[in-house]
């Protein structure tokens, strides 16, 4: 059972200064609670099969838990807009979280945020029709779940006994709790400007932000000689920051619905992640963990997402080392293979559309990164891989040397040869770059006076009807077999995949009625 | 005016109301933020259960480590389907096959009794009453460190499993095994004098039952195991140590013997081998090991292999083409004693038996205390025979004749000039399924002879691996501590081919 409880008291004062100023002033607090309650029963082993009941069976664990979580904050905001062309809102925060030590569990956050009109405050060139500039700088403070600060214990079982024992007690997680745990804090500052031309046919929105996280509470792997798998840590320092465009245009604007009208759309994203500074001796985060072959690391000081497996072994003149059966050989360590972050991602969309008739195209793109796929590993390593079929009546050698340094000339079955890449993942590293044809569709509008002369007529306003596909082609995929797009996650580890599946491919009708 | 009034009036009843919910928020955050269905610290008794529980794992791990990776190598099993320790090639160090984790973390909620341990020294530290728990736990913890300096070498071990003690290292240093020797030593010898029949008794201990005599001999065996062990690399240390622990008295019967049993019907306690092989059919019987018995006549047979007559399938054979031998078939499993239907079974964890074979290695090099080599190996050769009425699904028993016929038949019967190997042969025997020590004492004697093989995908030049490497995970969360294990160790120390420092 999960139940949240917010108690909010708000008070809000507003008053013109002068003429065309007004300011608003707001004090608030808020009392927020969260309760979690579980009952949990597991049980194996039927007594008479197929009989659902949890009574029906041989072998029970019970659990119970319950977690709690408490929020109090208080907050004001002030806002003051000049004309119709400044507007200048300040807020400043201050929360006290159940979840830290009493020692730091108070934390204080303010922002402002700006917006210039600059198409209403001046005359702008001949050409401008709109002009907006954006700045906004804004603090946060974060908390974390309940009962991380301290090692707990609970009972296991005691039903059941091993000689002498009779009751079972363990720690009740893999990750190692910290005391004096701190807030997390945040600084990130935004710049934005919105402009247009041409009476509005063509125009951009460019974005430019920079965040700093101070003290991000959160699990890590940690060595598991700690007898841990994680540790819950303050983490340093990261930075990131990006980079966004979006810019429209209409090259033909045409009087709809009786001409012709094209739209485009095209934006772009970069982003920059780096870990500046971790605590407590660590000098890399596991952003993901490959439960084969690789993982996905951010190192201090290293661009974020470097893809590390199992690499080739390879001589001073970088050839690759085999045995003395001529089976190539892997490092046991996880070296650095390639990187998951993009150099940029985007989309690009054209409108057109002509009397009734609307054609529209989404293109979806994305240029650099690489990620490591296990999918194709398998497949090696089955051997129902298209690149195994090379070598299945004559065999296969291994270009490279043996570990004296000789070149290797020995002949192994595909049988041999494929299973034994597929141990490492540098094979299996590609670039992630693709182009997309993520969506097509082509619509028809019925006419407002068609539909009033049928008998929908006074029930329907309008109606369109569409053929719809989407995810298309790919324009480019340089991964075998595999969309670049499936990842494990969606989170910050992408860069490895398995098994996922592709974006499925859908080519349908839709119907648009408005009422 | 009225009016003015009832505003007023508002007004305090609004200040109240928010003076109201302010005071209920105040009321302590740090209380709210302390788990009433999880304890913060327990009485330690009740983690010792659990930690010797877990000195066997669970049914993953052994497939990972004790019967997929240690008892292929010593050739007591033979895997059907995968190839990887038995054919020189390192286990894998994916997120479920993984040695160092099982052994430093264990699996999901089975924690490794080494952290078990950990926990119930740091609730017992300052605390005299509760000596005897805390010497149980300090013997514990060294047992899990053999197993995993056995087959690493230089591990982290002074901070090792000590995650939950508040400021401790994330990263801990690698200890040299010379020094983790020494101090294991210094622990066993330490532990068993500290016990104190005054102090409060054990409870929840599944390995005696509180029996504090059992406990030091337990102790004294184990330190008699660590000074046999390390006797090529350091003599004087071992000597020493043999002696004291033999003059404080070794295990001396099978009712001696440190053991648990496992739970039928208990997810997180049933027998480690049987999903391995009454569900799964991973593992058959080792040719090596059925044909040296039947060489033998070994009764022991009939108790190990699930059909009489017991045929074994050979190791070191790629995974392909042993799917062409129809022996694969026809192969024995491991009887229902081991691998039990119910998931019942005996975890042995220290047995009279070794301590036998212990005393008559230490005999054969002349150190003090002991009896002849020769009583000793026949009393462990009779104690290994007869160690199985524990084990479920009641094997048979072997009875005084057929152990004096044994113990005459012509590769058994004790000679002087052989008896070094007689007596790991045996040993190897008595620790069937065992994995971690016949795997040690076979890096170290080279006893029994076990089959050459040649594999096809190994990565050790064809030679047999004396080492596990560190896994992946370290070179990320601890790289520094294991980049500088290696620099130390020298060159070479990231192959499987690195001797540890005892294999001398």
């Amino acid at each position: 059972m999960t139940q949240e409880f917010n108690a909010d008291a708000l008070f809000t004062y507003t008053k013109s200064l002068a003429e065309r100023t007004t300011l608003t002033l707001a004090v608030g607090g808020n009392f927020m609670e969260q309760n979690f309650e579980g009952d949990y029963v597991n049980a194996y082993e039927f007594i008479l099969p197929k009989l659902l009941n949890i009574s029906n069976t041989r072998n029970r664990d019970v659990s119970y838990d319950v977690s709690r979580k408490r929020i109090l904050s208080a907050y004001a905001t002030a806002q003051i807009a000049h004309g119709n062309w400044l507007f200048v809102e300040a807020t400043a925060r201050n929360d006290w979280s159940s979840t830290l030590p009493a020692s730091n569990n108070s934390y204080f956050y303010p922002s402002v945020n700006t917006s210039v009109i600059l198409s209403e405050l001046m005359r702008l060139p001949e050409g401008f029709s709109f002009a907006k500039f954006r700045a906004s700088f804004a603090q946060v403070g974060g908390d974390t779940d309940p009962y991380q600060l301290s090692p707990t214990y609970f009972i296991d079982f005691t039903s059941k006994q091993s000689r002498g024992s009779t009751v079972i007690a363990r720690g009740s997680s893999f990750v190692i709790p910290l005391s004096n745990l701190r807030p997390t804090r945040s600084n990130s500052l935004e710049l934005g400007i919105d402009a247009r031309f041409l009476d509005n046919r063509l125009g951009f929105d460019l974005t430019w932000y920079s965040q700093s996280i101070f003290d991000q509470i959160l699990p890590t792997d940690v060595s598991y000689t700690t007898g841990f798998r994680q540790a819950i840590i303050n983490a340093g320092e990261m930075r990131n920051s990006g980079l966004e465009l979006t810019v429209n245009a209409t090259p033909v604007r045409g009087e709809l619905p009786t001409d012709l009208r094209w739209e485009m759309s095209i934006n772009a994203a970069r982003n920059w992640n780096v870990v500046a500074a971790l605590s407590q001796g660590l000098s890399s985060l596991l952003l993901e963990e490959g439960r084969f072959r690789a993982n996905v690391v951010a190192s201090v000081g290293a661009p974020y997402g470097v893809i590390q497996g199992k690499a080739f072994r390879r001589d001073q003149q970088g050839r690759i080392v085999h045995n003395e059966n001529g089976i190539p050989l892997f490092t046991n360590e996880y070296v650095d293979l390639g990187n998951s972050t993009p150099l940029i991602v985007g989309g690009f969309q054209n409108t057109l559309s002509f009397q009734n008739i609307t054609l529209s195209a989404l293109v979806d793109f994305r240029f650099g990164g690489q990620m490591m796929s296990n999918s194709n590993a398998v497949q090696y390593e089955v051997g129902n891989h298209r690149a195994t079929l090379r070598g299945r009546e004559d065999g296969v050698v291994s270009e490279g040397v043996l570990e004296n340094g000789q070149a290797n000339t020995k002949i192994l079955r595909a049988s041999q040869y494929y299973p034994a890449i597929a141990q490492g993942a540098e094979p299996f590293i590609y670039d992630a770059s693709f182009v997309k044809l993520r969506e097509i569709r082509l619509g028809y509008t019925i006419a407002a006076n068609a539909l009033q002369s049928s008998f929908l007529g006074n029930i329907v306003r309008s109606a369109t009807i569409a053929l719809v596909g989407r995810n298309i082609a790919f324009l480019l995929n340089n991964v075998p077999g595999i969309d670049p797009q499936t990842g494990y996650t969606n989170a910050n580890g992408q860069g490895l995949e398995f098994g996922g599946l592709p974006s499925a491919r859908s080519v349908g009708f839709t119907i648009n009625l408005k009422f | 005016m009225k009016n003015k009034n009832i505003k007023i009036i508002h007004q305090i009843a609004l200040y109240a109301a928010c003076s109201l919910v302010l005071l209920a928020c105040t009321e302590n955050l740090s209380d709210i933020n302390t788990s009433p269905t999880r304890a913060t610290s327990i009485d330690p008794n009740l983690l010792l259960g659990n930690c010797e529980l877990r000195l066997a794992g669970e049914s993953l791990q052994g497939f990972s480590v004790q019967y997929g990776t240690l008892s292929c190598a010593v050739q007591h099993l033979t895997p059907v389907f995968s190839t990887e320790f038995d054919t020189y090639t390192p286990p894998p160090n994916s997120v479920d096959r993984d040695v160092w984790q099982f052994l430093y973390i264990g699996f999901y909620n089975m924690h490794s009794p080494l952290r078990i341990a950990q926990e119930i020294l740091n609730f017992t530290d300052g605390k005299p009453e509760l000596v005897n728990v805390r010497s149980a736990a300090r013997i514990l913890r060294v047992v899990q460190m053999q197993r995993i300096t056995d087959l690493f070498g230089d591990v982290p071990y002074f901070e090792a499993g000590k995650g939950s003690i508040p400021a401790s290292s994330l990263t801990p240093k690698y200890d040299t095994q010379e020094a983790i020797y020494t101090d294991m030593l210094k622990e066993l010898k330490e532990a068993a004098a500290a016990f104190d029949a005054s102090k409060q008794a054990m409870s929840n201990d599944a390995l005696y039952q509180g029996d504090l005599e059992r406990w030091k001999r337990f102790a004294n065996t184990l330190r008699l195991r660590l000074a046999m062990r390390i006797s090529n690399a350091a003599p004087m240390l071992a000597r020493t140590n043999a002696e004291e622990a033999i003059r404080g008295g070794v295990l001396r019967g099978n009712a001696d013997n440190a053991y648990t049993e496992f739970v039928a019907g208990s997810f997180w306690y049933r027998n480690t081998l049987s999903p391995n092989v009454v569900t799964e059919d991973l593992f058959t019987l080792s040719e090596t090991l059925v044909e040296r018995m039947k060489s033998m006549n070994d009764p022991r047979l009939a108790i190990f292999s699930n059909t009489m007559p017991a045929l074994g399938l050979a190791n070191g054979i790629y995974y392909e083409d042993k799917k062409l031998i129809d022996g694969n078939k026809k192969a024995s499993r491991p009887s229902k004693h081991f691998a039990s239907e119910d998931f019942s079974g005996v975890n042995m964890v220290l047995s009279a038996a070794e301590a036998e074979f212990l005393l008559a290695e230490a005999a054969l090099k002349g150190w003090t205390g002991t009896q002849s080599a020769q009583t000793h190996y026949e009393r462990g050769v009779r104690a290994a025979l007869t160690q199985y009425s524990i084990y479920p699904n009641n094997p048979p028993a072997i009875t005084t004749s057929v152990q004096d016929a044994y113990l005459r038949a012509s590769e058994v019967a004790f000679v002087q000039s052989r008896a070094l190997e007689q007596i790991h042969t045996q040993k190897w025997l008595a620790l069937f399924l065992d994995g971690y020590e016949p795997y040690a004492e076979y890096r170290r004697t080279g006893f029994p002879r076990l089959k050459e093989l040649k594999p096809l995908a190994n990565t050790t030049g064809g030679a047999f691996p004396v080492r596990l490497l560190y896994p992946p995970s370290e070179f990320t969360f601890n790289k520094t501590n294991v980049e500088a294990a290696i620099a130390r160790a020298g060159a070479g120390y990231e192959r499987m081919t690195a001797p540890v420092w005892w294999d001398k």
